[in-house]
């Protein structure tokens, strides 16, 4: 079944058309919501806003771009709004405008599964976190980060040099982990 | 670039991080977007008989409106123009009270005038040319016509006055073309026809044929329709046999207001309640141009009777409605299966201030008390302390219950249920017949449920109990139903009645109130 007709099928309010079309996302965007929570019970709450409003907003899907991107998008927006209202997580998204950063341009061996680097990104703080994943793996600009926080692009490119930053001596540390783990077995 | 490398390899990887969610993850957002399905369609419920009966209202408001604006425009126009010419007429003349002398006919352009705040009085002017008012108009428009209205002045009006007078002919013509008769243009045409009487020159007479030559078959539509020539006081030698009788001395007067002043409602209702009073044809008239009386209230007294019963949304009554508060019916035990719930009597009263807006459209604010119950079969009652825990997952206490029916003990147990209501209505007469009006009446309740004997059942004890604060205090109510005319205060509403709440606070419940039933209206109005 084509993407369209899926669409089309769930816009009638077919259960199966609707049952199918979490099941082509849930598994992708699950992962995503991982990323931006700290919890996998949170991260499943975000599941389940996001796909309800998926299907109550069906209808605003313009075909021009794949479903998997619009879909992802509004994960996205869900998360954030689940970020900003939940106190637990409003009170350390704290972003303080600080001086810039540079970005450092090491580029280290992501020698660890997607798991792993997710776990790392997770355990980044809150604002780093969100940040991170904004702009390194949803490619937002930083004046779009701006907008979508309400903090200037400088203070989200400051955030992000220093969660990069952070995020790749964790990266360097566990592969030393690694590897003297492996020298250690032989 | 080389900052890029980094975030390409952490998208790359990212983009292949699938986690699995748990099953309860999709049972969830099935639910939720059935819950906003329905949401949605109860609203779309509610507002479409809005829309409608808001739609049609408005539509009626306006057709309504534009009627009586055209009535008014028409007279007032009229009397405006006319008045000029009394104006005119007095300014040359000032001359009040006089006689008329013989051969000599009065200024048909004063029996329209009000404008003028004292009474006028106007004597015609010596004129040489007979009048020849052939339309019959005045004889039966003012019930002593007077010699005096039949004829026309005179060479003292001035030529802005007979301009005035040919333009509100003109007028006249247009409209008694398009406009429906009982409407403006029997005002017109009697206007018209004084006014040409008025004027008594050949030239006019060629200029408004119209006017001057009606047929007398549509007399007496007409006539009895001029406007404001309120108490005319003719006084004649002798009565008026004719219009070209010309040998009464005359004395005409008119007590007239400023109708700049009065709103067009007033003005229109003033003329149309004071023209002409006495005649036959003039009483049909006024009885076709009877307006409803607008913003007319007065108290409304209902009482009602029917069947309520319990709906599995807008489909059939449910069966084991209240197993184990509400919790699916899995592993029930088979000994005890809990009662169907069976439809009972609901009864009320109520009372409603009615707010007449238009000539069909009735509004109402009321409120009332209304009774429900439905029927089940339980067992015995046991009479026990015993904890339980309600689908809102509240523990409480029930010192009795009863066990579900068996076949050796069962008998009936009425749930009754006991609201407290304001409402809204709209009411819609749709046939409107000297005798009979139908209507089409739509209402809207707020419910508070003041009391209830309603129990539930709980598969885990197995039996019922009263818990009713799981039961939805507040309730919306939509009745709709026609309205029968029985007399002239009694009114027969059979309607029907749906909650689009459901009746439990917790959102898993798809049961609603729902019923049918007769309502009758007293009017208390005298």
């Amino acid at each position: 079944m084509s993407t369209q007709q899926l669409v089309k099928d769930c816009l009638r309010g077919k259960p199966e058309a609707q049952r199918q079309l979490y099941a082509l996302f849930a598994e992708s965007m699950l992962g995503l919501c991982y990323r931006y929570t700290k919890s996998i019970n949170d991260a499943e709450d975000v599941l389940q806003d996001g796909f309800v409003k998926v299907y109550t907003s069906l209808h605003q899907y313009k075909s021009d771009g794949p479903l998997g991107a619009w879909v992802r998008r509004i994960m996205v927006n869900t998360a954030l709004n689940f970020l900003k209202k939940n106190k637990k997580y409003r009170d350390e998204m704290y972003f303080s405008e600080q001086p810039l950063h540079p970005v450092a341009d090491d580029n280290p061996v992501l020698d660890m599964d997607a798991k792993e680097l997710a776990s790392l990104i997770r355990q980044l703080p809150q604002g780093y976190q969100t940040i991170f994943n904004l702009h390194a793996v949803e490619g937002y600009s930083h004046v779009e980060i701006g907008e979508m926080l309400g903090i200037s692009d400088g203070t989200s490119r400051s955030q992000y040099a220093r969660a990069r930053a952070l995020l790749i001596s964790w990266i360097e540390n566990h592969s030393f982990e690694i590897k003297k783990g492996k020298y250690a077995g032989k | 670039m080389r900052e890029n490398e980094f975030e390409h390899r952490v998208q790359e990887k990212m983009d292949h991080f699938h986690l699995r969610p748990s099953g309860t993850v999709w049972a969830e957002v099935e639910r939720r977007i059935r819950k906003e399905k329905r949401r949605r369609f109860i609203f779309w419920w509610f507002l479409l008989p809005v829309v409608l009966a808001g739609g049609i209202g408005i539509t009626l408001w306006w057709m309504n409106s534009k009627a009586d604006r055209s009535i008014a425009h028409t007279s007032i126009s009229s009397e405006k123009k006319n008045n000029i010419s009394i104006r005119s007429a007095e300014n040359k003349d000032s001359i009040k009270n006089s006689k008329i002398p013989t051969n000599h006919t009065t200024d048909t352009a004063i029996s329209t005038g009000i404008t003028t705040a004292e009474p006028a009085t106007v004597s015609p002017q010596p004129n040489d040319q007979e009048p020849d008012i052939k339309s019959p108009h005045v004889q039966n428009g003012i019930k002593d016509p007077g010699a005096g209205i039949s004829r026309a002045t005179t060479d003292k009006i001035s030529a802005t006055q007979q301009a005035v007078k040919i333009s509100s002919t003109r007028q006249s013509k247009k409209k008694k073309e398009n406009q429906p008769r009982d409407q403006g243009a029997p005002i017109t045409d009697m206007q018209s026809a004084l006014a040409s009487g008025g004027g008594n020159s050949s030239k006019k007479d060629k200029q408004i044929p119209q006017t001057a030559a009606l047929p007398p078959a549509e007399l007496p539509a007409t006539a009895p329709t001029l406007p404001s020539i309120v108490p005319v006081s003719v006084t004649g030698t002798e009565p008026p046999a004719a219009t070209n009788q010309t040998s009464s001395s005359t004395t005409i007067n008119i007590p007239v207001a400023p109708i700049a002043a009065l709103p067009d409602d007033t003005v229109q209702r003033s003329v149309v309640h004071t023209i002409l009073p006495g005649t036959d044809t003039a009483n049909r008239t006024m009885a076709k141009l009877k307006l409803p009386p607008l913003n007319k209230k007065y108290w409304v007294l209902g009482v009602h009777i029917g069947r309520s019963s319990l709906l599995d949304g807008l489909g059939s009554r449910k069966e084991n409605l209240f197993a184990n508060a509400f919790q699916p019916v899995t592993g029930g035990s088979q000994l005890y299966r809990p009662s169907v719930v069976n439809p009972g009597i609901s009864a009320g009263i109520s009372f409603y201030k009615m707010h007449t807006v238009s000539k069909r459209i009735q509004l109402a604010f009321g409120f009332g008390y209304d009774y429900r119950s439905t029927r089940m079969k339980l067992g015995q009652r046991i009479d026990s302390i015993r904890n339980v825990t309600n689908s809102l997952s509240n523990n409480a206490f029930v010192s009795n219950y009863y066990r579900p029916s068996t076949q050796s003990v069962s008998s009936d147990y009425t749930n009754q249920y006991h609201f407290l209501y304001v409402s809204g209505l709209l009411d819609w007469t749709i046939i409107q017949g000297r005798k009979v009006k139908i209507g089409w009446r739509n209402e809207w309740q707020l419910r508070i449920l003041a009391a209830s004997t309603m129990l539930h059942y709980d598969y885990s004890l197995p039996g019922y109990y009263k818990d009713n604060t799981i039961l939805r205090k507040a309730n919306i109510f939509l009745q709709s139903g026609l309205t029968i005319s029985a007399g002239k205060r009694l009114l027969i509403n059979p309607f029907v009645e749906y909650s689009p709440a459901t009746i439990l606070k917790n959102g898993n419940s798809s049961s609603h109130y729902g019923g049918m039933g007769l309502r009758i209206l007293f009017s208390l109005k005298k």
